[in-house]
């Protein structure tokens, strides 16, 4: 599972939601996951391709002429032949209404870096740091590592958000001590359920819940254990039992619950991902009925 | 002189095809229909005579062409229209096309005035003649287009309308800093509820519509008609500066002393609870042609009772039609280019036109030594001044004059204080007026010996300057400083908590008192002015915090006291400019500062200590002397009490010269070339070549803008000089001049430079499509631009969407806009001020960027013609979705280019689930960043699109509501229109 390097779907500066102070986030491409409910389904394909903003698109025709590989169909609809695509971004450069970006760039830890130097002083006097997050940033253990290790060096506070699906192995020896904080996202705990909606067993995410869960309780790394309340598929009443059980189990005294948010689904629309799933917020009753299953086992949420 | 006589005197071009053309014809015909209701109807021919006889001026009216052209012509209480355009007239109304000089005679003074500043009609000549002229006008079509009532203001409940995100919250605070006496510095535990007194000030500011006061015009008209202006009664020239002396203290110790009711500080800017002063020697004459209808207009209406009106215009305006600093230019230069330039109003705007009291008195040597150890001083240099030495001697004498005036004043309003407290049954108040009776009689002759007699002195003291000279951004500097040893003195002699805690509140409320003062009086705004500087006060700024002489943190107990009184009062007026120096001060101090900017939506304006202090080092001022710098007018540095900076002497729209660069020097709304041709467009081989001839254009209305500044500079010498600044001006005892004379210890002139985002991005757009891309030629652009993008959506999104921007974190846009300021520095910088001084560059643009843009085309940028610049150098709201981008580039902008301070607005809206403290917080961490990174100043508008979209619909709701335009606050409500959609499209950040 050790690919060399991933894309980077998107640097963004001043975030105030992913962890603490000013921070900035490194998305990073591909994911081992497949989640229906999908926040960011733009980083779940492992290489990098250009998309199309119907929404901005005023039909110029412009992208598909000055494609050189003829990658781009306009009729019926516009398509991208991906096999086709050499990813040279005329196209980008082409289009006037800025319509097309390529989702994804290769980039070297230095050049992220970079990129992130310019914000480094509103994370030092916020007390913030870099966030990495994805995709799965651990599915590239060995450039996250570095990518890690290079931001502790400059003295930033480093937090990675994940699934779960990771080599426990490689991320002790490379990841963990270079992570100031990590977030570890807790969906299904019902394997069939997992396979059926995240599209992946999720053995290797409960063997690394309770390694974590235990680096954690030795104080060896800093972990929050989150859970996204999707209605009628993780915010099920056996569902969140069944995590609470094991947060018990693992003696483990907080979880953050996320409350389901459908603004999603204009950026899965955008990128023509048929959007499924429910268009309303978490009610603020189903929300507290949530909390309770945790409250109930001294699991502070 | 025989009518028959003046009438040969005037030297009339006839018009092209004489009488046939029809506009022509309807323009005669309407003037004829003008001339005879004056000639023959005595309720208008009554309006012809004043106190110096029968009005005496001609008045042509033409087109370019000459196909319209007629004279009016005034005498002897006739009004003849004559055929022909008099080229002698003393005014003459040039109208762009026929079609306007057809309608001329039927519109109201504001479509005039809206005409004036769209270039469809000009006026070359007297200004003052034609407000005359159009007061005349008004006569007869007076009750068109006025609306009947003007709107009133609902009541509004102060103590708790919150705008913002969070409401009800506040923090408390641990002693730090210099901090003696206040456990909790943020005395979150106080409120306006507490302050009764406070609230009945509060409701007249909101709900008392103003009233022209005439006092000072007329006392001074009065004593000008008795003793001369230009010779002394025997003929002898006047000396400029004595007069100046005699006449304010004439002024002073005639003008009626007015305590008002509830009042803890005695005297009064003028004799109306809120008045509109008028300086007829400045602009006041503006204000002729409005005489009928101020009171009707929508927006900021003045009350004028019907005698006033008259005794303005038959005994007051006449005087001043020629003694004012734009007419003494015009007469002593010839009405010269650079005039001409600035009386289109699409290129510059000098304030100097109207004051030069941009600065801050010397008010620590006032209340370190009272008026009597002045007047000593005084007297020791008169005694060793060398005989012959005339200007030294008058200069000495006047400044004597003004502060025995400033005494005889002070000894009135004492009279005043024990008059009404012999009359008043409430014994509380009769030793509330007992008390100012006393102070009076002991300040500001003597030193005070406490807060409320050091308020008290500074408040007369600026009273009288306030009748020496116009109100524009004569600031207060570093109350806190200043007040804090009363302040430990009074607290030092307390008891016990209880007596602590009542010194405490008993000081929040004079502070109050004093803030509540300076809004007894607003500048005259001529409705154009609305136009101008939507929502403007006088701009009186107080300086908070920063570090101390010595360089240690000057954040004290008054710093806290002072700002629990902005958040209470939530004024537009005065200007609170925090100094916020990192390492020095504490971030106790920064969270209180957000927290108040966060609950008042819009003050205070933040300064990023170090960085203001290396501007300022970069013109060599002693350290010691810049760490006492305060903020003056909206937001410029400095020297505080010993430099007359005038640093707000003039608007300058960059983008004019832009303009003209792309149209071969040709300016699109004025129609005409002023200066030299610098190439088409279409023959520039390189982005350099370009940008060059931008820097030829700039250069020479630069040129234009310093010669007029410099003309104006000195009619201010002229036509008054100001002993009494002077004598609260450090250096003035040494140099034996007058500060308008170059007397103070340190001078210079700041411009405000407009449109730096806008010409940036217009420049980069050149360079990225024209030159780098190649998209199009230069050719085409400035014809889609001439046609504002008309039939060419395309470039227009290409434009947006692929052209980096200024404040986008863009490497070549930063290094463009630094790349302009640099010129304009150094164009500035090659010329020296009347008074001998620098001239500061600074980027802060009241609502000038509206108007400015109101009357620039489309532009290269994207933005489509008529539309706002960005305020400030603020970067354009669609450079980029991250605040970081935006605060890093501006902070890493040249502070030596910038030397006349920046506001860089930043609208930020905290989300709701944040809470107060969290909110507090982050906005702490943007502006220390922004500050450490090299950040001047920045100021927040807490406050979301959505609410002033709301406020827009419901201005009812919003009485109070305040916002920052740039470099100053106003009530939204108060805004024009155009200023109301800038702010609503200004960018939103939340995180």
């Amino acid at each position: 599972m050790n690919f060399p390097a991933p894309a980077v779907v998107e640097i963004k500066g001043n975030s105030l939601d992913d962890g603490p102070g000013i921070r900035s986030v490194v998305f990073l491409q591909g994911c081992p996951l497949n989640c229906s409910w999908c926040h960011n389904p733009e980083a779940i394909a492992a290489r990098p391709q250009p998309v199309r903003d119907s929404t901005r698109c005023d039909a110029y025709a412009d992208c598909a002429a000055a494609c050189s590989r003829r990658a781009i169909d306009l009729v019926p609809v516009w398509q991208l032949n991906v096999d086709a695509c050499d990813l040279c971004g005329q196209c980008v450069d082409a289009c006037a209404t800025g319509a097309i970006r390529i989702t994804g760039r290769f980039l070297s830890v230095h050049d992220i870096v970079a990129t992130l130097e310019p914000w480094f002083a509103f994370h030092e006097t916020s007390a913030g740091g870099i966030t990495l997050s994805g995709g799965e940033p651990l599915m590239y253990m060995s450039f996250a590592g570095e990518l890690l290790q290079a931001l502790r060096l400059r003295g930033l506070h480093t937090l990675v958000e994940t699934c779960g699906h990771f080599s426990i192995e490689d991320f002790r020896t490379l990841a963990a001590p270079f992570i100031s904080e990590i977030y570890f996202d807790l969906k299904l705990v019902d394997d069939q359920q997992h396979r059926r909606h995240c599209g992946r067993t999720n053995r290797v995410i409960l063997a690394n819940f309770r390694h974590l869960a235990a680096m954690h309780r030795c104080a060896t790394l800093a972990v929050r254990f989150r859970i996204p309340l999707i209605p009628a598929i993780t915010a099920t009443e056996s569902n969140l039992r069944g995590w609470a059980d094991l947060l018990q189990e693992e003696g483990i005294q907080a979880v953050d619950l996320l409350p389901y948010n459908p603004l999603w689904k204009d950026k899965a629309r955008v990128m023509g991902r048929p959007p499924s799933g429910s268009d309303t917020w978490l009610s603020e009753e189903d929300t507290s009925r949530c909390r309770e299953y945790f409250l109930e086992r001294d699991i502070a949420c | 002189m025989a009518i028959s006589e003046s009438i040969q005197r005037l030297d009339l071009v006839p018009a092209r095809a004489l009488g046939a053309d029809p506009a022509n014809l309807l323009a005669r015909g309407l003037s004829r229909l003008f001339s005879l209701n004056f000639n023959f109807r005595p309720r208008y021919r009554q309006y012809l005579k004043t106190r110096d006889g029968w009005l005496d001026f001609s008045v042509a009216l033409r087109t370019p062409d000459q196909r319209v052209a007629l004279t009016l012509c005034f005498r002897e209480g006739r009004v003849r229209v004559l055929r022909g355009a008099a080229r002698n007239a003393d005014t003459t109304l040039i109208f762009a096309n026929r079609l306007m000089a057809r309608d001329l005679l039927s519109m109201s003074p504001d479509d005039i005035l809206l005409a004036l500043m769209r270039n469809q009609v000009r006026v070359e000549g007297n200004l003052s003649l034609m407000a005359l002229f159009n007061f005349l006008l008004s006569l007869l079509t007076q009750g068109k287009s006025l609306p009947l009532h003007a709107p009133a203001a609902a009541p509004v409940s102060h103590a708790k309308k919150v705008y913002g995100a969070n409401s009800g919250q506040y923090l408390q605070g641990c002693p730090s800093d210099a901090v003696r006496h206040l456990a909790d510095p943020y005395l979150s535990r106080i409120a306006l509820d507490d302050f009764p007194r406070l609230q009945h000030f509060l409701h007249i500011h909101f709900h008392k519509r103003p009233e022209i006061c005439i006092e000072r015009p007329l006392l001074l008209t009065r004593w000008h008609r008795q003793y001369g202006f230009e010779k002394q009664p025997d003929g002898t020239p006047w000396h400029p500066v004595l007069r100046q002396g005699k006449v304010l203290k004439a002024l002073l110790a005639d003008k009626a002393p007015r305590i008002r009711d509830r009042d803890l500080l005695g005297g009064t800017t003028t004799s109306k609870d809120i008045g509109v002063v008028i300086y007829p020697d400045a602009q006041g004459t503006l204000i002729w042609n409005e005489l009928r209808t101020v009171a009707a207009r929508t927006l900021n209406p003045y009350d004028i009772s019907a005698a006033d009106q008259t005794t303005l215009h038959r005994e007051i305006f006449p005087f001043w039609i020629r003694r004012n600093f734009r007419e003494w230019v015009r007469q002593q230069y010839g009405n010269p280019l650079c005039q001409r330039i600035e009386e289109r109003f699409a290129v510059f705007f000098h304030w100097k036109n109207i004051a030069l009291s941009h600065t801050i008195a010397d008010f620590p040597r006032l209340l370190r030594q009272g008026s009597q150890g002045m007047l000593s001083d005084i007297d020791a240099a008169l005694a060793v001044c060398a005989p012959g030495d005339e200007e030294r001697q008058h200069t000495l004498v006047a400044m004597r004059l003004t502060l025995e005036g400033l005494e005889a004043y002070a000894a009135h309003v004492a009279q005043e204080a024990a008059e009404q407290s012999r009359q008043c049954d409430d014994p509380v108040r009769r030793l509330e007026l007992e008390q100012i009776a006393r102070i009076c009689r002991r300040v500001p002759m003597q030193p005070p010996a406490s807060v409320h007699e050091a308020l008290q002195a500074i408040w007369l003291g600026l009273i009288g300057l306030h009748m020496e000279n116009t109100n524009a951004g004569l600031s207060i500097g570093r109350l806190d400083q200043w007040l804090q040893p009363y302040f430990l003195a009074e607290m030092q002699a307390c008891r016990n908590d209880t007596e602590r805690d009542a010194c405490i509140a008993r000081t929040i409320e004079l502070c109050g008192c004093f803030f509540l003062k300076l809004t007894d009086h607003l500048p005259l705004v001529p409705d154009l002015g609305n136009h101008l500087f939507g929502g403007s006060s006088s701009d009186q700024a107080i300086t908070l915090g920063g570090v101390t002489p010595d360089g240690e943190s000057a954040v004290n107990d008054m710093t806290y006291i002072l700002l629990k009184v902005t958040e209470m009062l939530r004024l537009r007026d005065p200007n609170i400019n925090a100094r916020y120096h990192v390492g020095k001060n504490s971030d106790v101090y920064l969270r209180r500062l957000c927290e108040v900017n966060l609950l008042t939506c819009a003050t205070p304006s933040l300064h990023g200590d170090e960085n203001v202090m290396a501007a300022l080092a970069s013109h060599g001022y002693p350290q010691e002397v810049i760490r006492d710098w305060s903020a003056v007018g909206c937001v410029e540095p400095t020297l505080s009490g010993q430099h007359l900076g005038h640093t707000g002497c003039m608007m300058f729209n960059l983008v004019a010269p832009l303009e003209m660069a792309l149209h071969d020097g040709w300016h699109p709304l004025m129609d005409w070339r002023p200066g030299r041709r610098t190439g088409d467009a279409a023959s520039f081989e390189c982005f350099d070549d370009f940008y060059l001839a931008f820097e030829q254009q700039l250069g020479f209305l630069i040129e234009q803008a310093v010669t007029l500044n410099n003309y104006l500079g000195e009619a201010h010498a002229v036509l008054r000089p100001t002993p009494l600044l002077s004598a609260l001006m450090a250096g003035t005892l040494a140099s034996g001049r007058d500060v308008t004379r170059g007397g103070a210890r340190y001078n210079s002139s700041g411009v405000a430079c407009i449109g730096l985002a806008d010409v940036t991005d217009s420049l980069m757009s050149v360079r990225h499509l024209v030159f780098d891309k190649q998209v199009l030629s230069l050719g085409a652009l400035r014809d889609a631009v001439a046609k504002n993008f008309e039939g060419n959506a395309k470039l227009l999104s290409r434009i947006q969407t692929h052209v980096p921007r200024y404040g986008s974190g863009d490497a070549g846009a930063l290094a463009m806009a630094r790349r302009v300021m640099a010129s304009v520095h150094r164009h500035f910088a090659r010329h020296k001020n009347f008074r001998g001084g620098p001239y500061t560059t600074g980027y802060w643009s009241m609502s000038n960027h509206v108007v400015f843009g109101n009357l620039a085309g489309a532009l290269p940028s994207g933005r489509r013609a008529g539309v706002a610049f960005t305020p400030g150098l603020t970067p354009a709201p669609q450079a980029t979705a991250n605040l970081l981008d935006n605060l890093r580039d501006v902070a890493m902008l040249e502070p030596a280019h910038m030397d006349n301070n920046i506001a860089f607005n930043v609208k930020y809206v905290p989300a709701a689930e944040d809470g107060h403290a969290r909110s507090v917080q982050n906005m702490a961490d943007y502006v220390k960043s922004y500050f450490s990174l090299g950040g001047m100043q920045m100021q927040f508008n807490v406050v979301s699109s959505a609410t002033l979209r709301d406020a827009m619909a419901h201005p009812e709701n919003y009485a109070d509501l305040l916002v920052r335009i740039s470099g100053y606050n106003a009530y939204f409500v108060t805004l024009n229109q155009e200023m109301q959609q800038e702010l609503i499209q200004r960018a939103e950040f939340s995180a």
